[in-house]
């Protein structure tokens, strides 16, 4: 039986022991929150406190699901006994009895309305006492079982009406979980996510960059933690050394969460010294610098580590966050908006939905792509559905008087593409024209050099968009054929591939024929080794998550753009990913060592 | 009141199947049907009562019943354990 298994049997008598476990620090600093264990980051099991006048509409939200529940169980049994299959028949019998049981419902009911939380982690935490006291029951296998599989029931049919997702926690918690695949850790986003331990990964993994990229602790290779502490359990991570405690001793709680305090004033200060430096080489090359988010809550974190303008605001999340509804056009409007001004008079670039590939699910997609990454996805979902399309673009255009906003589209592929794209936008701005609501017209219209037929196309695309972004992440995946979700392949992804390198370098040529800018927002620009390849190459912004600003900034300005331009000349003639990264290691890293010394701590 | 003792004879014992037999037959009943085991009393009619007395094959449980129709119940249910449930074994 697992400790927490065996602490919840003793029905908490006594506080449990404090447990210390050593794993690989991810990201530096120290939080102290109870921990939500999760498994799978689009769950909607977690816990969310209720309004009090709310509480009688998620106990009806409750009873209506069970009473969903009910009603197959009995179809389900009526098909089977007609088949003559009483076991099987009896089975779901069984079931319908367990959930008209006052016991297990009555207790979810009461728990909703006591402690004001939602159905789903109501349910979760009564069946999770309920199963402790069915210790010694006969064929107790069979019966987990089947409680499991009544829950998940109850839990798809709550999960289909208004559900729950993290970003309405409203109390700090540490996420814990076995490992988080990109596309979970990017839900992770949210305020009140104050760590993020997990039992796989290493110091490199999506993990470690999303927590860097958050400014939060993160401990990695825990094992098998995520079997061994319950959701509620407090804990303290401790990312700068490795460790997570759980069930701290109330002393251990208030050393920690002094040394906290002491980390996050240290970055404050570390953040305010270079906040207002220029991002300029040492002989006068000034690159804008400028920061991806997905929440508007993002915004005081970006201008406190000094951005000079959002290239990146995903606007998948507007989506994800109100699945499995869609959002309205006032709910693009307002986001935007409000992005405009509190960034006003900076730049805020809009990517149009990117839903789709091995990301971020919402209802609207199908789910029986046989290759979704290549499949019905971005631009051409938009296209095909041109309502949902037009209501985004509708929110943008309304919201364009409000500051400096830009729109880009990702995922095209070709000109006939981005064409069609431009000639909705032109409709809906006619439309907009026609009603009689403003707009500024003029608003900059870009897309996403991701796919390689269009980084092939580059100079054309360059004579019809006012601006390139290079998305590296997609662009490395489709120039490389390489899934990144794919473990046993993940040793091909190399950013630093030649045959990257050149299509950035034609991209950027392209892009400044045409005197366009040229920006990148995938993770190579955030890489301060990789970034005077990319000054060399002629990329005039660089948009990253906010975190990495300053490291960016600094090496920028131990450079000159000169040097850079040398460096690339010597890096186009070489003929492999590894002495690429070779060249960087023992040319580039030595000149960055005093102005960002925790690349020697990451590479050295 | 009409009290017995009940032995479970079916293999598997008074597991989830059996359970949801058993509290559904009770539930027909007016009477306030209760099961004993080692001293813990436990309302019949709940199937999540009844799997908390873990009774395994052989287990002796006492059979409490009172009301208008305790006769008839307590009938009906022991009847239902002396024939495992409807089960083979």
């Amino acid at each position: 039986m697992s400790e927490a298994a065996e602490r919840a049997l003793t029905g908490g008598a006594g506080k449990p022991p404090a447990k210390t476990l050593r794993g690989i620090g991810a990201s530096p600093g120290i939080a102290v929150a109870p921990c939500l264990v999760l498994e799978a980051a689009d769950s909607t099991v977690f816990r969310v406190s209720i309004k009090s006048a709310d509480v009688e509409q998620e106990v009806k939200r409750f009873r209506d699901a069970v009473d969903a529940a009910k009603s197959q169980l009995t179809q389900l049994r009526e098909m089977f006994e007609k088949e003559h299959r009483e076991t099987a028949g009896s089975i779901f019998d069984a079931q319908r009895v367990l959930l008209e049981d006052e016991t297990l419902m009555g207790g979810t009911e009461q728990a909703i309305r006591k402690q004001r939380i939602n159905a789903e982690w109501a349910m979760r935490t009564e069946l999770h006492h309920l199963t402790q006291s069915f210790a010694d029951v006969p064929d107790r296998e069979r019966l987990l079982e089947n409680v499991e599989d009544i829950e998940s029931r109850i839990q798809k049919t709550l999960a289909g009406s208004q559900h729950h997702d993290l970003s309405e926690l409203t109390e700090d918690v540490a996420i814990v979980a076995s490992k988080l695949s990109p596309s979970e850790t990017a839900l992770l986003r949210v305020p009140h996510v104050v760590a993020l331990v997990t039992d796989k990964g290493g110091p490199s993994s999506h993990t470690a960059i999303v927590a860097k990229a958050l400014g939060i602790p993160a401990v990695v290779g825990l094992h098998d933690l995520s079997q061994r502490v319950s959701s509620g359990d407090l804990t303290v991570v401790d990312g700068s050394r490795g460790l997570v405690m759980v069930n701290p001793s109330a002393a251990d709680v208030a050393r920690y969460q002094g040394m906290g305090a002491e980390f996050r004033r240290g970055e404050e200060a570390r953040l305010r010294a270079v906040r207002d430096l220029k991002a300029e080489t040492l002989d006068g090359l000034r690159v804008e610098i400028h920061a991806n988010i997905e929440l508007r809550e993002q915004i005081p974190s970006v201008i406190k580590h000094g951005a000079e303008g959002i290239g990146l605001y995903r606007s998948e999340f507007l989506f994800l966050h109100r699945s499995p509804y869609l959002p309205t056009e006032d709910d693009h409007f307002e986001v935007y908006r409000e992005l405009a001004e509190k960034m006003a008079p900076r730049v805020v670039t809009i990517r149009t939905l990117d839903l789709g590939g091995e990301k971020y699910f919402h209802t609207v997609l199908k789910k029986d792509e046989n290759n979704p990454v290549l499949g019905m996805r971005a631009i051409r979902f938009c296209l095909m559905h041109r309502e949902i399309f037009r209501t985004q673009l509708r929110g943008i255009l309304r919201a364009t008087p409000y500051g400096h906003l830009r729109v880009m589209f990702p995922l095209i592929s070709g000109v006939e593409e981005f064409r069609l794209a431009r000639a909705v936008l032109r409709e809906t701005m006619e439309e907009l024209q026609t009603e009689g609501i403003p707009f500024k017209p003029e608003i900059p219209v870009g897309l996403m050099i991701e796919v390689p037929s269009a980084a092939a196309v580059a100079d054309l695309l360059a004579k019809e968009a006012d601006f390139f972004s290079i998305g590296t992440n997609d662009l490395i995946q489709y120039t490389l054929a390489i899934d990144r979700s794919n473990e046993s392949v993940a040793y091909l992804y190399r950013p630093m591939h030649p045959a990257i390198i050149r299509t950035i370098k034609f991209t950027a040529e392209a892009g400044r024929a045409a005197g366009i800018p040229v920006a990148m927002c995938g993770e190579m620009a955030s890489d301060p080794l990789i970034v005077p390849i990319l000054l060399g190459l002629g990329i005039g912004e660089l948009s990253m998550d906010a975190v990495y600003i300053p490291s960016v900034k600094a090496a920028i300005r131990a450079l000159t753009a000169k040097e850079a331009r040398a460096m690339v000349k010597e890096i186009l003639g070489l003929a492999t990913a590894s002495e690429i990264e070779e060249f960087a290691r023992r040319e580039i890293l030595p000149r960055l060592k005093e102005a960002v010394p925790s690349l020697v701590e990451d590479r050295g | 009141m009409t009290e017995s003792q009940i032995t479970i004879i079916n293999q598997l014992g008074l597991h989830m199947r059996a359970a949801g037999k058993f509290a559904k037959l009770a539930g027909k009943f007016r009477s306030q049907v209760h099961l004993l085991r080692d001293g813990v009393s436990v309302d019949a009619k709940s199937i999540v009562g009844l799997l908390t007395l873990a009774a395994a094959q052989g287990s002796v449980l006492t059979l409490r019943i009172e009301g208008a129709d305790e006769k008839e119940a307590h009938a009906a249910l022991t009847d239902l354990v002396a024939t495992r449930f409807g089960e083979e074994r």
